[in-house]
């Protein structure tokens, strides 16, 4: 009975393991940069390549510092365990800066203003125009970890009944379209680029004055050279204008 | 019309691999199961243990978690590289369906009367030839049922691979959903409907081959 147990306990032991991080930095000539499909930020064309704002921008600056680039996919709430583990070497995905993830890795500067946006279905047009509309509201989708999570978490006047966290940001159009909720809150990127398209054409989005807040490019803790060479090559971008040819090519106010 | 073929395909795309998990996940976990049966009943006390425990770890967990722990178990804890993301995935459903497929077998062989162990014994068998001989027709007959049901999850399993990213069916169906399509996502439950229908009617087919066979 007590070999069992040791066994049980080893195996527990074992498991949580996997919440202590090897550290291991960048090397070699390929930066791996974790993207999700998230347009109009990363996305892939119809031949599968990835392109976007920040598909093209990662690629343009590892470019300059000599370095391929190979996107890949992750899933978004595990982003942190993708980085640490090696899987990816950077996030560069429209990623919202909060105070959890400055703690938790390494972030360049900001090199863009997102604002967080409203997205109903067009009849409720008149329904939602103000922050104080959403404690009207029945069911409200965003996704977990995201910058709206943390709005409204804050928000008064909205009770926990009323939240619903999901997987993907761009999940929460399907939920507003079948009505199962009436309010999705996400980035004005995505909802620019998606409210209004295909299927989505009854929904719209609403800027109900959300504070702004900034996207910015994650590393691991120990790669600050990179950190630092990319922060240079951001700012140089920004002045000589190549950040706002690619912001109109995307539709990205920048 | 084109569009609809082009998804059609794109879909089928995704449906191959599903279907690549399913295959390689049967190939490996039905001659898996059988070894773990037969380690769960063991006369030797140690391995007897062993297997106990790790099928009671194996069913006892979500199988999304353990594709979790192979896909990202190795690089975090020893700071070894990564499996390629379906070979990750087959190697958590093999393991998985391996310790289901034990303990189906296991009933299956406890179900045949020990008399007939004793028959083959006084005609002289060995326990290997008692076993492939006399046992193992029998105890496929009585687990076709049971097998087909798992089987049959199998196939909808596969749609956890989509939690590291594998490009399975589901995945490219709900990618379409941020293009503003919609119907792709509910059109993939035709795929399932058809290789589940094909799966039934096989099954049916062994059960009427195995039907002559009467204990």
């Amino acid at each position: 009975m007590k070999k069992i147990l040791a066994l049980v306990c080893s195996l527990i032991l074992l498991v949580s393991g996997v919440a202590v991080y090897a550290g291991c930095s960048v090397d070699d000539d390929t930066i791996v940069v974790g993207v999700t499909n998230y347009p109009p930020m990363d996305y892939p064309d119809e031949s599968g390549e990835w392109i976007g704002f920040d598909a093209e921008l990662a690629e343009k600056a590892f470019g300059e510092l000599g370095y391929e680039v190979e996107f890949k996919e992750i899933v978004w709430e595990t982003k942190i365990v993708s980085l640490n583990s090696g899987e990816i070497d950077v996030i560069w995905n429209g990623m919202t800066v909060t105070e959890e993830l400055q703690e938790a890795i390494l972030l360049s500067e900001p090199y863009m203003v997102n604002q967080q946006v409203l997205v109903i279905r067009t009849e409720d047009a008149d329904k939602y125009t103000s922050q104080a509309d959403l404690a009207e509201a029945g069911t409200i989708a965003f996704e977990g970890g995201s910058a709206a999570d943390n709005i409204l978490s804050e928000m008064e006047g909205i009770s926990e009944d009323q939240l619903l966290s999901m997987d993907k940001q761009a999940d929460t159009f399907l939920e507003v379209k079948s009505g199962s909720s009436d309010v999705a809150v996400v980035d004005i990127a995505l909802a620019k680029d998606m409210a209004g398209q295909g299927d989505f054409t009854d929904l719209m989005y609403v800027d109900v004055g959300f504070a702004s807040e900034d996207f910015a490019v994650g590393f691991r803790k120990e790669d600050t050279e990179l950190c630092a060479q990319i922060d240079e090559l951001l700012a140089k971008y920004k002045e000589d204008g190549t950040m706002d040819e690619l912001g109109e090519k995307y539709g990205v106010a920048v | 019309m084109q569009e609809f073929l082009e998804i059609s395909l794109d879909l089928l795309r995704g449906f191959g691999v599903t279907c690549q998990i399913f295959a390689a996940t049967l190939l490996f976990a039905l001659p898996l199961g059988l070894v773990l049966a037969f380690g769960s009943m063991s006369r030797f006390k140690p391995l007897k243990y062993v297997v106990k425990v790790f099928v009671w770890i194996i069913r006892g967990t979500p199988l999304m978690l353990q594709i979790l722990v192979i896909y990202y178990g190795p690089a975090l804890l020893f700071g070894w590289g990564f499996l390629e993301r379906v070979v990750a995935v087959i190697v958590a459903f093999v393991i998985n369906y391996a310790c289901y497929f034990s303990e189906i077998y296991r009933g299956g062989i406890e179900s045949i009367s020990k008399g007939q162990y004793e028959a083959g014994q006084v005609l002289g068998m060995t326990r290997a030839q008692i076993f492939f001989r006399v046992v193992l027709l029998q105890v496929i007959k009585r687990i076709v049922p049971p097998m087909s049901n798992e089987i049959i999850t199998l196939v909808k399993d596969t749609s956890l691979a989509r939690i590291i990213v594998v490009e399975e069916i589901l995945k490219i169906a709900y990618d379409y959903t941020i293009t503003g399509l919609i119907w792709p996502l509910f059109y993939t439950a035709v795929y399932y409907l058809v290789f589940v229908g094909v799966l039934t009617l096989l099954f049916g087919f062994l059960e009427k081959k195995l039907n002559y066979f009467r204990v």
